[in-house]
């Protein structure tokens, strides 16, 4: 409670019921009314301010207050309690910095928001250096990273516009304006994706183990057997013939004679760090336009896809590329969940 | 509307090739579409536009073979379309597939239709290994078909009085097996110490220790005490989840009749047609509608399969309701705060852009439908206030379960501590402090004045929340 005079609470009262002085002066009659017991029902019905109103401006008047320059002070004395109590969000230094944007740009309520939202976000990404945290820039920071997540939108203009209109320095600017480039397409047809799986755990895929036999079994027999040695990553087993287990996908079912090998070259992929297992049917030599097939080249066989017809004698068609299974999964490494009441 | 029709030449039966009618990648989503973002695990084998394609087919006019009704039916203006295809970044079994729907393939006001027509049987396919729907894009000219949240934020808070700071609650434990009366004298103890709502834990319904009709009684009683001792409103989320919609809305009708200002609904196990008939209800009768989630875990929790909670929350937007759980952030991991945050400005802002680093994968206009207040409930006490009013801002309810039941001297000095310790945090932010990094400061300088706070902070000092992020991009 504050050690006002109830003297000196009507004469506040009536002060707000005219609106005499300015939003600041209201605001802080409104704070001493509460601090002197006032609810906020009977300060409505005193002068006709509603709760909503009062808070914003008890917030705005302490967020003017904390504006420590004159000339700030001076243009918003007399309006804008409702652009600084959206300012409350703000340090100290990020208010008077967006408070003097606010008023050289004279932005309104939903926009002042709008830059008091991008500069409260802006901690949460890394920024290049073409950026600086003027409020300005925030903006233009917000608009040129949804930019670059939307290659093709025609919402593009829309927030080209806008960065470039909030954009303080002229490294911002330029990024922004980097972005307006034409976006040249290819028009030529496209090949298609290899068809890749990526295994998902080296535990799902089977063990070939050798069968020695059946008891009773000699000992000769016994100690003859060959354990079965399997080479990582795909756990192919060495010997003649070399085999690979894999999962009984239906695709695998499904296809006439399917043969596995080994490559570290694939069409349109360059620098393929890791070996790739592809699967190929021998037994469908029938072309298809959205297929890869493996042609006869120079005596070896390669992969390739044709957009038409080749008219050569076509080998087999992949059925798959099979990727081996990541040796850390990131996913595996915790279980958190959130407790909820 | 009667269907259009169209003349088609013959009719030649066979299981159909969904990618030559469902995958039109030059497709342009209309206005009017509903756009559905799905991430996709196909098959081994099976190439992502005879995925994306069946999931298109699946979800709207295909079946596994042609039928002869196809011919009495203008399939190009029913039938969803795949337009785009991209893989999913950092997977390589996992594409993400955008497929538009018309306007017509919805019944209006209906969330349950919806999801029955989107993800009602698609999620069983056989072609895909996992299907996980991330993102929906309600176009204006079927959201304004709802109703929405009953009350909205502003109204909320202009039912109750109260501006400028995040409204704060608690759950009354232990979960199970008080009797009313001494559920009501908890209530009161909370309300009395400072809180603005308690509630009830989301299994609480009427358990033969405590029927629903004393439950209520007894914490009428408490909100009426507690409101006459400290002058403000207060409230209670009286659960009325019920094994049918009938009985839900009997005891709602009872909650309204005793004046109560909030009711509850577990809106997942309980339905989306029981939650749309509920908030209509609360919305006749003046009520705010509390929402609790409920088995969502069991839906949105696995990265490649489900829907997405983000969905969720905005379907429950569109059913109605003024408060949503939503998480804490607190503690976590940047990755999961942007995608926490992505969702909690879809629950309460009116324009939220299209971005991939928050998980927004559309552009979304909520055309002035009223917003949900988020909760921020679970595991958090007085030292995550700062944390929390800086991540949350002030249109959010804050949750203290234990970290006001668990206070060494009981629970209205708990309730004193988190509302002493939430007050202090608006005043300096307002003042123009930095939450971020003066907030322990912050909280030590009015636990000196309080007793109470500073017995809280005795206690919780030691207790850390780190967690990994569980979803991420």
């Amino acid at each position: 409670m504050s050690d006002s005079t109830p003297e000196q609470h009507q004469q506040w009262l009536q002060q707000l019921r005219r609106r005499e002085g300015t939003w600041v002066d209201w605001g802080q009659m409104c704070q001493n009314l509460h601090k002197s017991g006032w609810r906020t029902e009977a300060i409505f019905e005193e002068t006709g301010l509603e709760p909503s109103t009062q808070n914003q401006l008890i917030v705005a008047s302490q967020v003017f207050a904390s504006l420590e320059d004159a000339q700030v002070q001076d243009y918003f004395r007399t309006q804008g309690s409702d652009l600084l109590y959206e300012l409350r969000l703000l340090s100290q230094t990020q208010r008077l910095a967006c408070a003097q944007f606010v008023a050289e740009k004279r932005l309104d309520a939903g926009a002042t928001r709008e830059v008091v939202k991008a500069i409260k976000e802006l901690s949460q990404y890394r920024v290049p250096p073409n950026f600086s945290d003027h409020p300005g820039d925030a903006v233009a920071f917000q608009c040129w990273r949804l930019l670059r997540q939307k290659p093709t939108s025609p919402e593009r203009v829309r927030l080209l516009s806008r960065g470039l209109s909030f954009a303080h320095t002229e490294a911002a600017r330029t990024a922004l304006e980097q972005l307006l480039d034409p976006q040249h397409r290819e028009t030529l047809p496209t090949p298609p994706r290899l068809p890749w799986y990526r295994l998902e755990s080296a535990l799902e895929q089977p063990l070939i183990l050798t069968l020695a036999g059946e008891l009773p079994l000699s000992t000769s027999v016994w100690e003859d057997t060959p354990v079965a040695q399997t080479q990582p990553p795909f756990g192919h087993v060495t010997g003649a013939p070399e085999v690979v287990a894999l999962p009984g996908w239906p695709i695998l079912r499904s296809a006439q004679e399917p043969l596995a090998l080994f490559t570290h070259q694939l069409p349109g992929e360059i620098g393929i760090a890791e070996p790739v297992l592809l699967v190929v049917d021998r037994g469908d030599t029938t072309w298809q336009a959205e297929h890869y097939f493996l042609v006869a080249e120079a005596g070896h066989v390669t992969l390739k896809w044709f957009g038409e017809n080749p008219g050569l004698p076509l080998l087999g068609r992949l059925i798959l590329a099979v990727r081996p299974p990541r040796l850390l999964d990131p996913e595996h490494l915790s279980q958190p969940w959130q407790i909820e009441e | 509307m009667a269907p259009r029709t169209q003349a088609q030449a013959g009719f030649q039966a066979g299981v159909k090739d969904y990618r030559l009618t469902y995958y039109t990648p030059d497709y342009t989503p209309k206005d009017t579409d509903l756009l559905a973002c799905f991430r996709v695990t196909p098959q081994p084998g099976v190439p992502p536009e005879e995925a994306g394609a069946a999931v298109a087919a699946e979800s709207s006019t295909g079946t596994w073979t042609t039928v002869w009704t196809d011919n009495l039916t203008d399939l190009e203006r029913y039938k969803g379309r795949c337009y785009d295809i991209e893989p999913v970044p950092g997977e390589d079994n996992q594409y993400f597939m955008f497929v538009a729907y018309p306007l017509d393939l919805f019944e209006e006001g209906s969330v349950t239709n919806m999801l029955t027509s989107i993800v009602g049987n698609v999620f069983g396919f056989k072609a895909l290994k996992a299907l996980r729907l991330e993102d929906l894009r309600i176009p204006v000219a079927y959201l304004k078909t709802f109703q929405g949240p009953p009350h909205g934020i502003v109204v909320e808070r202009d039912k109750l009085n109260k501006y400028g700071r995040p409204l704060l609650g608690c759950t009354i434990k232990p979960k199970l097996g008080l009797s009313a009366k001494n559920y009501g004298r908890a209530v009161y103890e909370c309300l009395r110490g400072g809180l603005d709502f308690t509630k009830d834990d989301e299994n609480i319904n009427s358990q033969p220790f405590m029927r629903w009709r004393d439950r209520f009684l007894f914490v009428q009683e408490a909100i009426s005490k507690a409101q006459a001792e400290t002058g403000e409103i207060k409230g209670h989320y009286m659960n009325v989840t019920a094994p049918t919609c009938e009985e839900m809305l009997k005891r709602a009708q009872f909650a309204a009749d005793l004046k109560t200002p909030i009711i509850m609904h577990d809106y997942l196990t309980g339905g989306f047609t029981a939650n749309t008939t509920l908030a209509k209800f609360c919305r006749d009768k003046g009520l705010l509608l509390h929402i609790h989630r409920a088995m969502h875990a069991v839906i949105d929790r696995q990265k490649n399969h489900g829907i997405h909670f983000r969905v969720l929350a905005k379907c429950l937007r569109m059913s109605g309701g003024d408060h949503l759980h939503s998480g804490t952030v607190v503690g976590k991991l940047e990755g999961e705060r942007n995608i926490t945050m992505g969702f909690v400005d879809l629950m309460r802002e009116d324009y939220v852009e299209e971005d991939r680093s928050r998980g927004i994968f559309f552009t979304q206009d909520y055309a002035s439908m009223p917003g949900v207040m988020p909760v921020a409930s679970g595991g958090i006490h007085v030292w995550h206030m700062p944390a929390l009013v800086e991540i949350f801002g002030d249109d959010s309810c804050l949750q203290f379960g234990g970290g006001t039941l668990g206070h060494p001297w009981g629970n209205a000095p708990g309730a004193t501590a988190n509302r002493v310790a939430l007050e202090a945090c608006i005043q300096a932010r307002n003042e123009g402090r930095d939450l971020a990094r003066e907030g322990n400061q912050v909280i030590r300088e009015a636990a000196k004045w309080s007793p109470e706070l500073a017995a809280a902070c005795e206690l919780w000092k030691e207790i850390k929340f780190e967690f990994q992020a569980v979803d991420t991009l």
